[in-house]
């Protein structure tokens, strides 16, 4: 719906001043009350296999045929610390909704909530067990030989230590977005366990999972002055339907997080104090793993004004990587910014989809390795 | 939306005034042990004020909430080494699979 414009007719100016009031007023009550909640993670998919609390979604693509083998498989992996909704948020503003009008045969592992059953989970749980299985229910349902991969924060994290922990898994290529690797610069939320020597157990809950609350704390205290500012913005927009929707899409994701299993947790804290990726003394499962041993296609997109996962976090890791056909994105843009809003929808979701697009083309055309073209908004290394 | 108004405007200067003191404080050494300091403190006063409910639950032969907790722990810890079990079943089941078709 438009709302009033703007006027230099000073009779005009308060009808819109009045206009917007009643606007304002309308909008308010139906937050209020809870009349006016947008629907989220519209796009239709299909349960493809459930392990745990964990669910693999398969997206039905209306561009062709879901049983269409020709496109290429590409497997999504969230991080464990929030929904993954936000990777199709509103219809119109949906990285998956791009992904799919791109061609792609598109997977989400989403890990669900976790409970009591999850608090013992480690890394080795994600990295040994779900994603090896996921990646195989995906080349069944698909009939493809290679599978492609995406994490995102945290999901990334587990993507690089599968890809690195098994050798011989069938990917095609490795994309990673926002992914802290150099801990000692995560800022506030390695310092509390880092310098402030916080003992992971206090932040517990009696089911052994940190709360979804703690996590919605922390990251708040990244940015103090957000929370006021969120209110801000909401008044001066809230005449506007259009703006009134994304904004409780949005800010219900940023409040809406799940808890992280305790032994997750236990072993993040070690990995912080320790820097374990840069310092290379990665352990899952009892095994020695090193970043120099993902040798896939590889593709690290970052963001330089990302305050969850700063540049300084995520910029190590393209040296890290021991593939040679490895490239890095370096994005204008904040950590959600990457997947959602107007300057992701033309510019990040597309560059990122070239790549994937051009990695897909190579991976089936064979071995052949060939040097992607440039691309203007990428600083290719 | 048009040019900001008035209000948003001074809102916008206080906060560019505000927010990167703040930004620096809260990224602070000081902080990180402050934030632990309180965790650490609730933590405490949570567990004794639990214990002492406990305490009343257990003196009328009754479970607490912190046992009926302990219990799902241990059940929870149980289902996810079954969980593990039945991934590396499929998992062995699908590479021996692979193997035979070649």
């Amino acid at each position: 719906m438009r709302g009033p414009t703007a006027s230099a007719n000073p009779v005009e100016r308060v009808l819109n001043k009045v206009g917007r009031a009643g606007l304002r007023a309308r909008n308010g009550v139906r937050m209020a009350t809870g009349a006016s909640r947008p629907a989220v993670g519209q796009t239709p998919k299909d349960v493809v296999w459930r392990h745990g609390r964990s669910e693999l979604w398969r997206y039905r693509s209306a561009a062709s045929d879901p049983s269409d083998t020709a496109r290429p498989p590409l497997l999504i992996v969230f991080s464990i610390f929030s929904r993954s909704y936000i990777l199709d948020l509103r219809p119109g503003n949906s990285f998956v909704e791009q992904l799919l009008a791109a061609g792609f045969d598109v997977y989400l592992l989403d890990w669900g909530v976790p409970d009591e059953r999850d608090a013992a989970n480690r890394l080795e749980d994600y990295v040994d067990d779900y994603l090896p299985v996921a990646v195989e229910r995906v080349r069944e349902v698909s009939g493809a030989d290679q599978v492609h991969m995406l994490g995102y924060c945290f999901g990334s994290v587990l993507a690089l230590l599968y890809a690195a922990h098994h050798q011989d898994a069938p990917l095609g290529s490795l994309t990673v977005m926002t992914t802290p690797v150099d801990l000692d610069h995560l800022g506030p939320l390695g310092n509390v366990t880092g310098v402030g020597g916080l003992d992971v157990g206090a932040l517990l809950d009696d089911d052994g999972n940190v709360p979804p609350q703690v996590i919605y704390q922390a990251f708040k205290a990244l940015k103090p002055t957000t929370a006021v500012t969120q209110y801000v913005d909401l008044w001066q927009g809230l005449w506007n339907d259009e703006y009134v929707a994304s904004y409780q899409a949005m800010i219900g994701w940023a409040t809406d997080h799940v808890p992280l299993p305790g032994g997750v947790a236990r072993q993040l804290a070690q990995m912080i104090r320790d820097n374990t990726i840069v310092n290379d003394r990665l352990v899952v499962g009892g095994d020695r793993v090193s970043l120099a041993d993902v040798t896939v296609p590889f593709l690290t997109v970052l963001a330089n004004r990302d305050h969850i996962v700063p540049e300084a976090a995520a910029a190590p890791l393209l040296d890290l990587i021991g593939s040679t056909d490895k490239h890095e994105l370096r994005l204008d843009g904040g950590h959600v910014g990457l997947l959602v809003g107007k300057t992701a929808a033309r510019t990040t979701i597309p560059t990122i989809i070239d790549f994937l697009l051009r990695r897909s083309e190579e991976s089936s055309r064979s071995a052949t390795e060939a040097d992607p073209a440039p691309h203007d908004t990428v600083d290719e290394r | 939306m048009t040019s900001k108004p008035g209000w948003r405007r001074v809102y916008d200067t206080v906060e560019r005034t505000v927010a990167p003191p703040a930004e620096v404080f809260v990224r602070s050494g000081e902080f990180a042990k402050l934030a632990a300091a309180v965790v650490g403190v609730r933590r405490t006063v949570g567990r004794g004020v639990n214990g002492a409910t406990a305490m009343a639950w257990h003196l009328v032969n009754l479970p607490a909430r912190s046992d009926v907790q302990r219990l799902r722990v241990q059940i929870g810890a149980l289902d996810r080494d079954v969980r593990r079990l039945s991934s590396q079943l499929e998992q062995s089941r699908t590479s021996r699979g692979r193997s035979d078709e070649r």
